[in-house]
C-alpha cells in the first residue's frame, strides 16, 4: 500500500484504486464552513459502500448460481447475473416492505427504519448463503458473522468507557 | 420505483444502480444508439467499441443522478456541494438586475438550483421542458413544487409561445431564468453551433432571450465528480449586445462562446452528458 497516497480520507493501494476510483472521483471532501463548499450532513463513505457491494453482489451470485444449478445443470452460470439480479429484487423489496407493515403499525419508528432494511437484507442473503453453501458466498457471510460478532461488542466497550469516565 | 430508491439501504444501491442501468441501456435503443453516434462525432479517433462503453458510462451517470435526486428530494441531506469559479459565482451573487443562468444536461441540475438559489439574493426561475409522458410530467411538477421557495420556482416551456415574454418580464424585473442551453426537444427552434468541429442543434430560445433583454449570460454547469459528490462549476458570463444590423453576428457571437464553454467542460465529463437525442447534424466545422 502506498500510504503516502489519501484518497478521499482513504489511502490507496491496488485493491481499493478502482472501488475509490467509482466511489468518490473528486478530491478532498468539502470542509463545514468553507465558502464554496457544502458538506453533506449523512453522506456515508463512498468506499465502503462500494466495498459492502461488491461483497453482496458476490453473495447474490453465489446463491443465484446455487439454486439453478440443479434445473439447470452447467448452463446456470449464463443466468447467474440476470438470477442474482432478480434475487437482488426479491430480498431488497421484502424487507423494504415489511418495513413499510411496520412502521405503519407503529412497531418501527422511522429512524430505526433503515438499519431495520440493512440489517434483514443482509442476514436474509447470508442465511440464503449458508442454505445453499454456495462458497461465493462466503465472503458475505464472514462480514455479516463479524458484524454480529463486533456490534454488542462495540456497545459493552462504549458502556464500559462511558461507566470509567 | 422512486419509493424504492429512498428506502434501500445506501450499500445495495451500486447493485441496483448498475442492474438498472444495463436493463436501460439494452432495452431503450434509439437512446442507445443517438448516445454512440453523439461519443463518435466527440471523439472520432476512438476505437468504435469506446463510444459503446461511453454510452454505457453515461447511461450508468444518469442512473446515479436519478438516484441521488430521489433520496436528495425526499429530505435526505445525503450530497457534497463544491463550488468552481467561486469569483464568478460571487459576481453573480453580487450583480443586480436580471441574468440568465445557462446550463447543460448534465450532472444534478435539477437539485443545484433549490441549493444554490438562496444565495443570489432574487429569485431563480428555472425552465424545463416537460416529460414526454403526461403522468409523469404531473409526477414531477408535484415533486417540484415542494422545491419551490420564495428565492427559487420552476417553469415549463410547454408551447404556446408565451413563455419568452414571461421570461423577458422576469429578467425585466431584476430576477434571474435558468434555461438549457444544449437540447432541442418538441417545437424548440433551432440554432445551429460547433461542438468539436461539427454542427450541433441548439436551443436557439436562450440566445435571442439574452439579445432581446440584454441581460448577462452566465453559462454554470453540474457535474458528478463522484459517489454522492457535485460540482457547480460557474463560468465567466458574456453579454450579446450589438446594434439593429449586426444581429446575426452577435447571435453567432453568443452562440460560439456558449459552444466553447460547453466543450471544454464536455472535453473531461463527457461522460455525464445526458442528451439522448442525436445533436451532431452531419457538417463539420459549422459555427452559424
Amino acid at each position: 500500500m502506498r500510504a503516502d497516497e489519501v484518497f478521499d480520507g482513504t489511502p490507496r493501494s491496488a485493491t481499493f484504486w478502482w472501488i475509490a476510483k467509482l466511489a468518490s472521483a473528486g478530491g478532498a471532501p468539502p470542509r463545514p464552513g468553507v465558502e464554496g463548499e457544502l458538506p453533506a450532513a449523512r453522506r456515508g463513505s463512498g468506499v465502503e459502500t462500494y466495498a459492502l457491494s461488491s461483497l453482496a453482489g458476490l453473495a447474490l451470485l453465489g446463491v443465484a448460481v446455487r439454486w439453478m444449478e440443479a434445473p439447470l445443470g452447467g448452463w446456470a452460470w449464463l443466468f447467474a447475473v440476470p438470477g442474482a439480479f432478480v434475487l437482488l429484487h426479491i430480498f431488497g423489496f421484502s424487507w423494504v416492505g415489511l418495513g413499510e407493515l411496520a412502521q405503519r403499525a407503529g412497531l418501527l419508528p422511522p429512524p430505526a427504519r433503515a438499519s431495520f432494511h440493512g440489517v434483514g437484507t443482509g442476514a436474509s442473503l447470508a442465511l440464503a448463503g449458508l442454505l445453499s453453501g454456495a462458497p461465493l458466498a462466503y465472503p458475505w457471510l464472514a462480514f455479516v458473522v463479524v458484524e454480529a460478532l463486533a456490534w454488542p461488542l462495540r456497545k459493552i466497550w462504549q458502556i464500559t468507557d462511558e461507566e470509567g469516565a | 420505483m422512486e419509493w424504492g430508491v429512498r428506502h434501500c439501504p445506501g450499500w445495495l444501491e451500486p447493485l441496483f444502480v448498475g442492474g438498472w442501468s444495463v436493463v436501460f441501456f439494452l432495452v431503450c435503443a434509439p437512446q442507445r444508439r443517438a448516445l454512440v453516434r453523439n461519443l463518435r462525432a466527440m471523439f472520432p479517433d476512438r476505437p468504435p467499441w469506446a463510444a459503446w462503453v461511453g454510452a454505457f458510462r453515461v447511461v450508468w451517470n444518469f442512473a446515479w443522478t436519478l438516484t441521488d435526486a430521489t433520496r436528495a428530494g425526499g429530505g435526505q441531506d445525503i450530497i457534497d456541494w463544491r463550488i468552481e469559479g467561486l469569483g464568478a459565482f460571487r459576481e453573480l451573487a453580487a450583480s443586480e438586475g436580471g441574468g440568465i443562468v445557462l446550463t447543460a444536461h448534465m450532472g444534478n441540475y435539477d437539485l443545484a438550483a433549490p441549493v444554490f438559489a438562496g444565495r443570489f439574493g432574487r429569485r431563480l426561475n428555472a425552465v424545463r421542458a416537460p416529460e414526454r409522458e403526461a403522468e409523469l410530467q404531473r409526477h414531477y411538477e408535484g415533486r417540484r413544487k415542494g422545491q419551490e421557495s420564495e428565492a427559487f420556482s420552476v417553469r415549463y416551456n410547454a408551447g404556446g409561445g408565451m413563455l419568452g415574454v414571461e421570461l423577458a418580464a422576469l429578467l425585466a424585473a431584476g430576477e434571474l431564468v435558468a434555461l438549457q442551453g444544449d437540447r432541442v426537444l418538441f417545437d424548440v427552434s433551432p440554432a445551429t453551433g460547433c461542438l468539436f468541429g461539427g454542427e450541433v442543434r441548439l436551443p436557439k430560445g436562450p440566445f435571442a432571450l439574452a439579445m432581446a433583454s440584454g441581460a448577462p449570460v452566465w453559462p454554470m454547469f453540474i457535474i458528478r465528480d463522484g459517489w454522492r459528490r457535485y460540482r457547480v462549476r460557474v463560468c465567466e458570463p458574456f453579454e450579446m449586445r450589438g446594434a439593429r444590423g449586426e444581429r446575426t453576428r452577435v447571435m453567432r457571437d453568443g452562440i460560439a462562446t456558449w459552444c466553447a464553454e460547453l466543450e471544454e467542460v464536455l472535453r473531461d465529463s463527457w461522460f455525464q452528458w445526458f442528451v439522448f437525442e442525436e445533436v451532431f447534424t452531419g457538417g463539420r466545422g459549422g459555427g452559424r
